[in-house]
């Protein structure tokens, strides 16, 4: 038994002895290799080259390669290795390496911070806006008007006129025929004519007057949103919120100090969902009575723009937007031309920052594109439903292109129905679809008429499209983006590409996504430096640029180059092809400057084939 | 890299302990030694520790330690067993486990091999020479060779005791 023992042993003895031909690292005690990478601290993270990596006596151990990689030897004392990183233009690290035992080791290192320099820039990085380029005009001749549906919308006895003789002139022409229901400031009356006047006469009397620039009889205009019954609510039901994953855009922006005009059925409300976040409202109708009834339209329409966060009832996009209601629904819920204008002018007045419309009509008519036009010039965001009836072309408004047109989807992503599109199809976003369930629809603010009650009710609708563009438009405004044009780029750069893939007469340029949409502020940067065989080279930290555009770049170092921005669209770090990229003229910063200001870049898309730039350090 | 699992070290231990009580009939005798080193590395010191006790002959258990400053404990047990008894030199075999603690870490090896004792006038001689299985690192042999004085109880030795540079070191002790 024993000889069998010993010769086991010996076996085992010898294959161990065989196995040791696999590996002889051993345990590495007071000596190691240390590998790593030494990177810079700006957002970039670039890799820095020629950091001497040293040990604590000072002994030169290597540098790191033209990827900031090293690998140094040392030796170790008390387990532990001491190694100091060193370049001219970056501050030392040191860090203190425990030893494992293993040959070698990786070691994570804080990126670098550059050395305090004195320079200073300051300017503003403008983007390239050409919104006719990204956007087929609307062909308004594509537009298949129904003349029948058209008649019946003409208002009989009320005219929109536009003259420049004054208010007088025509109180003049109107005296004892009619008399004038609204008069703007910009030569746009509203008159209604007695019904024993021979109107076209009458009208045909005052064009052979040559003042008057345009004359039309009043149309009716009609709301966008359809209510099919009422339902519990709760959390769950608000599909659409969660669609816009809108907890997410709450992290940059609530709409807070932005005024959103309802041009709608509302008047003023008592609901307490929405009542702290309603302005005095005004009415065009003449009305200006609280009718609960009447607001039901308006009243869903607001609570999707700006229903409170309060873990209570429904929420809005933008829960602590200001909304301005300006009622155009008569009590028959009938609209016109001429409340329209005059909304608008109160808008314009008001300094409101967007305006939603749900309502739309096939009518083009040249006195409200006027005031879509003013309203435009006047720096307001617009946005307008695309129309419920499902055929292949827009209503006005949202057919001009000042408008932000915004169709329907249902919780499945897919366009409803009734919602209609073709060219200037802009957005589209959650608007509900019955045909998937009562709870497909979009729930928000509302009366209920049996309890004649406040309550939560389910209506769809591009009426209930355009209220969530409209929210998100306070997002971005309350956030700092004040250009209206500058803002649709951002809505239609980041809308999740729907149908076919780009812009599409289907589905536009996609759902509108307001976290990507506030996002993208997050991701425009400057540095100056220079662009060198195709890699820019760093001559100062780079910074993440305000979201209105401006910048401060201290730590500037000396030297010759250019202020360099670019929005990272694809957020991989290098300028390339679907970038947004600019860059200064060449100047030189020398140190008895303390600052140089107002140095502004423009940056305009990188399209089609483009050498990507890598960012480098340049020292 | 070849690494062993910790089980396998278990499983091969206690297979060794099977073959030692099998064996366990031919004992008369029970003898021990003991031997604590003051041990110098080229960058640091330490010391290191044994204790052998045959419980018969030809076979017998052993513990043992070694620390380097406060940053290297290692501690382990093992058996061993006479492979030949020449009567110039006799040639025992071992196997072990060891714990140790680096710095932070904590990791265990398993180690065998054999030593050759023989007699130079009034000295002796130890030729030692082991495999170290070791979870982290890998396999690495060590090797050392140690004289001692019975008379005087003096031991010096020297060797290698991590399998590379950082290894080679010397020790002087006291051997009983």
């Amino acid at each position: 038994m024993l000889k069998n023992y010993k010769k086991f042993g010996l076996i085992l003895i010898i294959i161990s002895l065989l196995l040791s031909g696999c590996t002889s690292s051993g345990l590495y005690i007071f000596t190691s290799w240390f590998a790593g990478e030494v990177r810079e601290s700006s957002v970039l993270h670039q890799p820095i080259m020629g950091v001497k990596v040293l040990n604590t006596e000072g002994d030169l151990l290597g540098e790191t390669d033209e990827h900031g990689l090293f690998l140094v030897k040392t030796s170790v004392d008390n387990g532990v290795a001491k190694l100091i990183f060193q370049h001219p233009n970056y501050e030392d690290s040191i860090i203190e390496q425990f030893v494992d035992g293993s040959k070698s080791q990786t070691v994570q290192l804080s990126p670098l911070e550059l050395n305090p320099a004195g320079g200073l820039i300051t300017g503003q990085v403008i983007r390239e806006i050409n919104l006719s380029e990204s956007l087929p005009q609307n062909s308004f001749k594509s537009l298949q008007v129904n003349e029948k549906a058209l008649e019946e919308q003409i208002i009989e006895g009320e005219y929109n006129l536009i003259t420049q003789k004054g208010e007088k002139w025509v109180q003049e022409k109107l005296s004892g025929k009619g008399r004038i229901l609204y008069a703007s400031d910009s030569g746009f009356y509203a008159i209604i004519l007695d019904s024993d006047v021979d109107a076209e006469r009458w009208v045909e009397e005052l064009t052979l007057t040559g003042e008057v620039e345009y004359i039309a009889l009043n149309s009716m205009v009609q709301m966008m949103g359809q209510e099919y019954g009422d339902s519990d609510w709760e959390w769950a039901d608000l599909w659409n919120m969660q669609m816009m994953d809108i907890n997410l855009a709450w992290q940059h922006s609530t709409g807070s100090g932005v005024v959103v005009a309802v041009l709608d059925t509302l008047y003023t409300s008592l609901h307490p969902d929405l009542l702290p976040n309603l302005l005095p409202a005004l009415d065009t109708t003449g009305n200006n009575k609280e009718n609960e009834l009447l607001n039901r339209h308006g009243l869903h329409v607001a609570g999707i723009i700006g229903a409170l966060a309060n873990r209570q009832g429904v929420v809005g996009i933008a829960p602590d937007v200001s909304i301005l209601p300006i009622r155009v629904f008569n009590v028959l819920e009938n609209s016109s031309i001429a409340y329209i204008v005059e909304a608008l002018d109160l808008a314009i007045e008001n300094q409101v920052d967007v305006i939603n419309m749900s309502f739309g009509t096939a009518n083009d008519d040249f006195v409200l594109h006027e005031a879509i036009k003013r309203a435009y010039e006047a720096g307001i965001v617009l946005v307008g439903a695309s129309g419920n009836y499902g055929y292949d072309s827009l209503l006005y408004p949202a057919a001009y292109p000042e408008v932000i047109a915004v169709g329907a989807v249902g919780p499945d992503g897919e366009r409803a129905y009734y919602s209609q599109y073709g060219l200037g199809l802009e957005l589209m976003a959650p608007g509900g679809n019955v045909r998937l369930g009562n709870e497909a629809q979009i729930l928000s603010t509302g009366w209920e008429r049996e309890a004649e009650d406040y309550a939560y009710v389910y209506q769809q609708g591009t009426s209930m499209a355009a209220p969530h563009v409209s929210g998100i438009a306070a997002l971005l405004v309350a956030y700092g983006i004040n250009d209206p044009d500058y803002l649709r780029l951002v809505l239609r750069d980041t809308a999740r590409d729907l149908g076919t893939q780009g812009y599409d007469l289907s589905t536009g340029y996609g759902l509108v996504d307001p976290y990507m949409a506030l996002d993208r502020f997050q991701h425009t940067y400057v540095f100056f430096g220079s662009i060198e065989d195709g890699s820019a080279q760093l001559r100062s930290p780079v910074i993440q640029v305000a979201v209105n555009g401006e910048y401060n770049l201290s730590g500037v170092h000396t030297g010759t180059g250019r202020v360099i921005g670019w929005i990272d669209v694809n957020h991989n770090l290098i300028i390339d092809s679907g970038d947004y990229f600019g860059e200064s003229e060449e100047f030189m910063v020398t140190s008895d400057v303390d600052m140089i200001s107002e140095i502004d870049i423009q940056v305009k898309f990188i399209e089609g084939d483009f050498h990507a730039i890598n960012i480098g350090v340049a020292f | 890299m070849i690494r062993i699992e910790k089980y396998k070290v278990s499983a091969l231990l206690i297979f060794a302990l099977i073959l030692l009580f099998i064996s366990c009939g031919d004992a008369d005798a029970l003898s021990y030694q003991l031997s604590i080193n003051k041990i110098f590395f080229s960058e640091d010191e330490g010391y290191s520790w044994n204790a052998r006790l045959d419980l018969v002959p030809n076979q017998g258990f052993y513990l043992d330690g070694l620390q380097i400053g406060d940053f290297y404990d290692q501690w382990g047990a093992g058996i061993e067993f006479l492979l030949f008894d020449h009567p110039k030199f006799a040639t025992w075999g071992f196997v072990g486990v060891e714990k140790y603690k680096l710095n932070r870490t904590h990791n265990s090896f398993f180690k065998t091999g054999m030593h050759i004792e023989f007699p130079v006038s009034s000295a002796r001689f130890a030729l030692k020479g082991e495999l170290v299985i070791d979870d982290m690192i890998g396999i690495f042999p060590r090797y050392q060779i140690e004289t001692w004085l019975p008379k005087y109880f003096i031991n010096l030795g020297v060797g290698n005791l991590f399998g590379n540079e950082d290894g080679y070191a010397f020790w002087v002790g006291i051997r009983l």
